[in-house]
């Protein structure tokens, strides 16, 4: 985490392009610009701007956006909420249909379950989460009027209406990674039901059901936490897209108007946002694991 | 003795093999040939090549298939749809979505086989200097390696893009940087179990110089996985394109990526022009599940662990 922040510093320092004249009203001088350069500190040594940077990070303060000349921690959190709803519906979404299919497709390979799961995964490959939202906006939003195809509205709100807009992009960003977890979860339930135990559970005269759910699953889903970690850097960086393509307001349209922009405080404080939740993820990952299985603990 | 075996009929599979003569020979003289004819005479696999070869074809002989140019803006046929003069339809500004959408193919594929190439041998070379010499270079590149695998998919390719600026080149870097710390692990992991096999060891023994020993020795038994991975990451590449150019941080408009294509349809959806949406779609998807297949393929002939039972 801490070599990352000097990473992502040393990154966007190298952009080039003089943040103050950009800064300055256009017809402003030399001088001027001197003047705006010396405020933002640009004339301070590296590692000074650095420490000045991290410490006021850690405090929260960003620093101000050099295009729209706002705080950026305000603009950030104007964004967090609607990218971080639909990066969780998404997350929900995947899990509600990847599990069932992965299960489906694993107690009985070669079954109608398992041939659609097939079907599910070569789709989600073939079709990256944007296009597949172009694709729903078209069919769901234009051809068929069911739901709105662009802009959020707030939960608080309008918690119908809210909910109504998020159904496209939530499918489209939860799709793939549903497909990576059916796909996951049906080798690990294949390989759990070959188990011992599985078999001891059965000969018990449990019910099948009991045997699925209480013995099988909850060993078929631990190697899954890992997975869904890892996923959690593809979500977000699928969310932002998706954003684009429903003109959702969210980290999307912020970053591409960063990065378009050159608006490099702007870049830095996401980019260490995002490093943070993604290493955040993969932690609570490694303790849930702990939680899970106690043999990693001991061990 | 072989004629012997033949002539008593007990045919079994080796012999089966042995009776093939020429193939049987030609397929066991280079473990490289091995795996091309594994990946051939597998149905996934002559799918995905037959699909590569048919987009790859397009894609080249693009401007001799198609009498239009990409920028080209045909008279009076404003949004279009498809028809035997434009098998794509038109767009808004009255150009060919076939020539445009085999154009975006190609830059697809260029982009992509950029990506892969500079993140495969970036990513492979660091990991086998770490694994071969180990000590504090290792743990140096390595932390980078893990440094740079911190930031999240297409995200350090933004980063990239938001120092190089954008364009296609630089997105084809940016992409590639970005898959630099797989290869480098996969290679690592890789070398460190060849590393003391005893061909490796023999080759030191001899005196060979280490640039030697890897390359020529170690390199090639370290291969399958990496080709895998190559294949594996030349489609999220091509996704990665295709959204780094939808949100307007790759190539600028007149010249026709895959994204663009969709970022353009995107206002039209609306006026019902489908075929604006529907055929760069079809071709993206078409390339992706043949790399997918291609890599499937791969695995199961380079990995015998893979194969179906």
């Amino acid at each position: 985490m801490f070599i990352s922040s000097i990473v992502i510093f040393g990154l966007v320092r190298a952009i080039p392009g003089d943040p103050a004249s950009m800064m300055a009203p256009e017809d402003a001088s030399i001088e001027e610009i001197e003047t705006v350069r010396e405020d933002l500190g640009l004339n301070d040594p590296l590692l000074s701007q650095y420490v000045n940077w991290l410490a006021d990070a850690l405090r929260g303060d960003f620093g101000r956006s050099y295009i729209k000349n706002l705080p950026v921690l305000d603009l950030l959190r104007s964004a967090v909420v609607p990218t971080l709803e639909l990066a969780v519906c998404g997350y929900i979404f995947a899990f509600l249909v990847g599990l069932p299919i992965g299960i489906l497709a694993g107690l009985k390979p070669g079954g109608p379950a398992d041939y659609f799961a097939t079907f599910f995964t070569i789709s989600t490959l073939g079709i990256p989460n944007f296009i597949l939202g172009l694709l729903l906006l078209w069919l769901v939003g234009v051809q068929l009027h069911w739901l709105p195809i662009s802009g959020r509205v707030s939960v608080t709100e309008d918690p119908v209406q809210a909910a109504r807009f998020l159904i496209l992009p939530t499918i489209a960003v939860g799709s793939s990674l549903a497909s990576v977890m059916a796909r996951f979860v049906r080798a690990s339930m294949q390989e759990v039901m070959n188990q011992d135990y599985v078999r001891t559970a059965r000969s018990k005269g449990l019910r099948e059901t009991d045997v699925v759910l209480r013995h099988a699953l909850r060993n078929a889903l631990i190697p899954l936490i890992t997975v869904a970690a890892l996923q959690v850097g593809a979500l977000i960086t699928g969310a932002i897209v998706v954003e684009v393509v429903f003109s959702r307001p969210g980290f999307g349209s912020l970053i591409v108007g960063a990065v378009t922009g050159r608006d490099y405080v702007m870049i830095q404080a996401m980019l260490g946002v995002f490093v943070g939740v993604f290493t955040l993820a993969n932690m609570m990952a490694d303790i849930a694991y702990g939680f899970v299985d106690p043999r990693i603990r001991q061990g | 003795m072989d004629l012997l075996i033949r002539e008593s009929g007990r045919v079994d599979d080796m012999n089966q093999d042995l009776s093939q003569g020429r193939l049987y020979e030609w397929r066991h003289s280079s473990q490289a040939f091995d795996v091309a004819y594994r990946v051939v005479s597998e149905r996934r696999g002559q799918l995905a090549l037959f699909i590569l070869l048919m987009l790859v074809l397009g894609a080249i002989f693009a401007t001799i298939i198609s009498p239009y140019h990409y920028s080209e803006q045909i008279r009076g046929v404003r949004l279009i749809p498809p028809s035997w003069g434009h098998p794509f339809g038109t767009d808004h500004l009255n150009r060919d979505m076939f020539v445009r959408t085999l154009y975006g193919l190609r830059i697809s594929l260029a982009v992509s086989c950029g990506a892969v190439t500079v993140g495969a041998l970036i990513g492979v070379m660091s990991g086998y200097i770490a694994g071969y010499f180990g000590g504090w270079l290792e743990i140096v590149i390595m932390r980078i390696l893990d440094t740079m695998l911190a930031f999240p998919g297409i995200l350090t390719a933004i980063a990239v893009l938001a120092i190089l600026g954008t364009g296609l080149k630089e997105v084809s870097l940016a992409i590639g940087i970005g898959a630099i710390p797989v290869f480098g692990r996969l290679a690592r992991g890789q070398l460190l179990q060849e590393k003391n096999r005893d061909y490796a060891l023999a080759a030191e023994s001899l005196g060979a110089n280490p640039a030697r020993i890897v390359l020529r020795h170690i390199a090639i038994n370290t291969l399958p996985p990496l080709l895998v991975q190559a294949a594996l990451f030349m489609s999220s590449a091509v996704i990665a394109e295709a959204s780094l150019n939808f949100l307007g941080m790759g190539a600028s408009p007149p010249i026709p990526t895959i994204g663009i294509l969709l970022s353009e349809a995107r206002p039209w959806l609306t006026s019902g022009a489908w075929w604006f949406i529907l055929f760069p779609t079809l071709m993206l998807s078409l390339l992706l599940i043949a790399l997918n297949f291609l890599a499937d393929a791969l695995l199961e002939a380079t990995n015998p662990y893979a194969r179906n039972k």
